[in-house]
Order: C-alpha cells, then sequence, then structure tokens
C-alpha cells in the first residue's frame, strides 16, 4: 500500500464551504483557479478536486495536495493568485462561509490508495467524474495510530475481488493541528458503484468506525479533478 | 500565576496586521503591574487560527487589567483583524514558575 508520507512532507488544505453565490459565477471562480493552478510556474501541485453536495449543492469541499507547505504557501503569495483574490473580492460580499473548525484546514496526506486511474476534468464539460464519499473523524485521542490501521485495512480490502470495480481510490489525510482528526475522501465510478462497494467492504468499515468518537460524513458529486503527477516530489 | 488565553480567527488575508497589532500590544502589556508576558501561537491545522497567550502573577493583576480601560484600547486594534470575538480562556497555573519538565 502506497503510504504518502513516506515521500516528504506532503502537505493538503481543505476547505469545506456553503457557497453564498450563483452556481455558475462560483464554478467560473473555480475553473479560473484550477487554471491557474495548471500554469508552469506553479511547482509542487499535483491534485486539486473539488466536490459538490449531492444533498446540499450548496455544498463545496475543495482539497489540494502540495509536495510542502512551502509550495502551498508560495502559491499564496504569488501575483498571479493574488491577481485572482483580488478579482474575487471585487465582487460584492463574500463567496462563501467555512464550515467547521478546522475549515480551512492544514493536513497531512497519511494513505493513498488508487485502485485504478480516475478520471479528471471538470464536469462542465461533460465529463463523467464520478461520486465520492467524504468524512471527517475524530477519533479517541490516543488511538490514532489504530485508526490509522483501520483506513489501512480498508483500502487493502478495495483490491479484493468483493470491493467489485467500481472505486477508483481512497485517500486519508490527518490534521496538523489536531491530530485526532481525521479526513477522507473515497472517490468512485457512480452511486451505484459506491453502494456496492460499501456493502462488500461492512467488517473493515465497521472496525474503522469503531474508533471514531465523531463524524460528518456526505456523498458528493466531483466536480473537478486535476492532476500533475510529474509534480508530485519522488 | 495565571494565564489568559484568547482564542482569535481572523479575517481571511489579515495576517501581518494581525500579527502587527500582537507586537504593538506586546510592547504596551509590559508596563502593566504583575504581566509576566505574552506570546503568539498560530494554529498548525490552519490559517486563521491564533491564540494568544498572556502570563501574570495572580489573577488579582489579571482582573484589575482586564476591567481597565487600557484592555479595551488594547484589544481595540487586534479585533479590527478578527472574524469573529475572541474567546478568553483563563488557567490556574498550578506549580509556581511551572515549565515542562521543570
Amino acid at each position: 500500500m502506497p503510504d504518502a508520507s513516506a515521500s516528504g512532507a506532503l502537505f493538503t488544505v481543505q476547505g469545506v464551504s456553503r457557497v453564498l453565490r450563483e452556481a455558475d459565477e462560483v464554478a467560473r471562480h473555480e475553473r479560473a483557479y484550477d487554471e491557474l493552478l495548471r500554469r508552469d510556474d506553479c511547482p509542487g501541485m499535483y491534485w486539486n478536486l473539488y466536490l459538490k453536495g449531492v444533498e446540499e449543492p450548496d455544498a463545496t469541499i475543495h482539497a489540494q495536495i502540495w509536495a510542502s507547505q512551502r509550495h502551498s504557501e508560495e502559491f499564496g503569495v504569488s501575483p498571479g493568485f493574488q491577481a485572482l483574490r483580488g478579482e474575487l473580492s471585487t465582487a460584492s460580499g463574500p463567496r462563501a462561509h467555512m464550515v467547521g473548525p478546522l475549515s480551512p484546514g492544514y493536513w497531512r496526506p497519511v494513505l493513498e490508495e488508487v485502485v485504478r486511474a480516475e478520471p479528471t476534468g471538470c464536469a462542465a464539460d461533460g465529463d463523467d467524474l464520478g461520486v465520492a464519499l467524504h468524512g471527517m473523524s475524530f477519533v479517541r485521542p490516543g488511538s490514532e495510530r489504530a485508526y490509522l490501521e483501520a483506513e489501512g485495512a480498508l483500502a487493502a480490502a478495495l483490491r479484493t475481488p468483493a470491493a467489485g470495480d467500481g472505486v477508483y481510490a481512497t485517500r486519508c489525510f490527518q490534521s496538523l493541528g489536531q491530530p485526532s482528526a481525521f479526513t477522507w475522501v473515497r472517490h468512485a465510478r457512480d452511486g451505484a458503484a459506491l453502494d456496492s462497494t460499501l456493502a462488500a467492504l461492512a467488517g473493515p468499515e465497521r472496525a474503522r468506525a469503531e474508533l471514531v468518537a465523531e463524524e460528518t460524513v456526505g456523498r458528493y458529486r466531483v466536480w473537478l479533478l486535476s492532476t500533475w503527477p510529474g509534480r508530485r516530489p519522488a | 500565576m495565571f494565564v489568559a488565553t484568547a482564542e482569535e480567527r481572523m479575517i481571511p488575508g489579515r495576517r501581518p496586521e494581525l500579527e502587527a497589532a500582537h507586537r504593538d500590544a506586546a510592547g504596551a502589556l509590559g508596563g502593566e503591574p504583575g504581566f509576566l508576558g505574552a506570546r503568539l501561537l498560530h494554529f498548525a491545522g490552519g490559517p486563521y487560527r491564533y491564540a494568544y497567550e498572556m502570563s501574570w502573577a495572580s489573577r488579582e493583576e489579571w482582573e484589575r487589567f482586564w476591567e481597565s480601560e487600557r484592555f479595551a484600547r488594547l484589544r481595540e486594534p487586534i479585533d479590527a483583524q478578527l472574524a469573529e470575538p475572541f474567546t478568553l480562556t483563563l488557567y490556574n497555573v498550578p506549580v509556581a514558575d511551572a515549565a515542562v519538565g521543570g
């Protein structure tokens, strides 16, 4: 099982928000942000994900993985990003409000299991990027290692025939400021594939859930996913 | 010893202003009776959360400052950078001159 943390101090930023503007306007901004990341002068960025709520369409999750916190911070003060930020701030009122105490939050990727190649692109282009089950889990302090092992067991089970062929990947991240907090994303082809896989993995999922003190889980459609594997540190 | 901690959540993009306001506050606190020291902590798990930790010789000295006009003046430039009111939490330090491993 690949362990992302072994490849260096990878860094994730995640924001969970409720969008306060028209969906089309927000979508334009999100695509402009992604375009900025595509430029050659954006080293260290290799995974950019937007999720939109299935039950609550105004619920948005934006998660990124960077080669390091330094790369992320340098992007944050770069002229391109500052110009984009300035453009957004000229519109009236905030674009979204963040939800939860760890949003926006800094996270450390601790597990990444890609079972089959994930589709990338943007749903606005007609790309079918699948669905995601997203969770934020607070475990009892002291059981962090056990939780990681449970996530690992679940990831390993995804590679068994029982899991079917509908799940693309699962990723898990640990808060850099609150070590008993984890967030995770399980990416599947569609809702039916996700449901059948989760049913097949009921055992490892139960073992994971038993370690959780508090949890928020939601189902999302993958609205945008961009990856730049060549920028990932060796 | 007595510790007062202000949990703060800044307005996005105001990091330089907030940290400057705290630097100024630390200078002003230096002359307060019973004030021992202060430090600004930045949350490792996200960009907007801070904790401002002030140490005092006693609760009484802290309360005299807290109830004075000087406290309001000290907080004003800091609070202007916050997205929501700060949360104040007070701690008794149970061992004199407590330090980890001390």
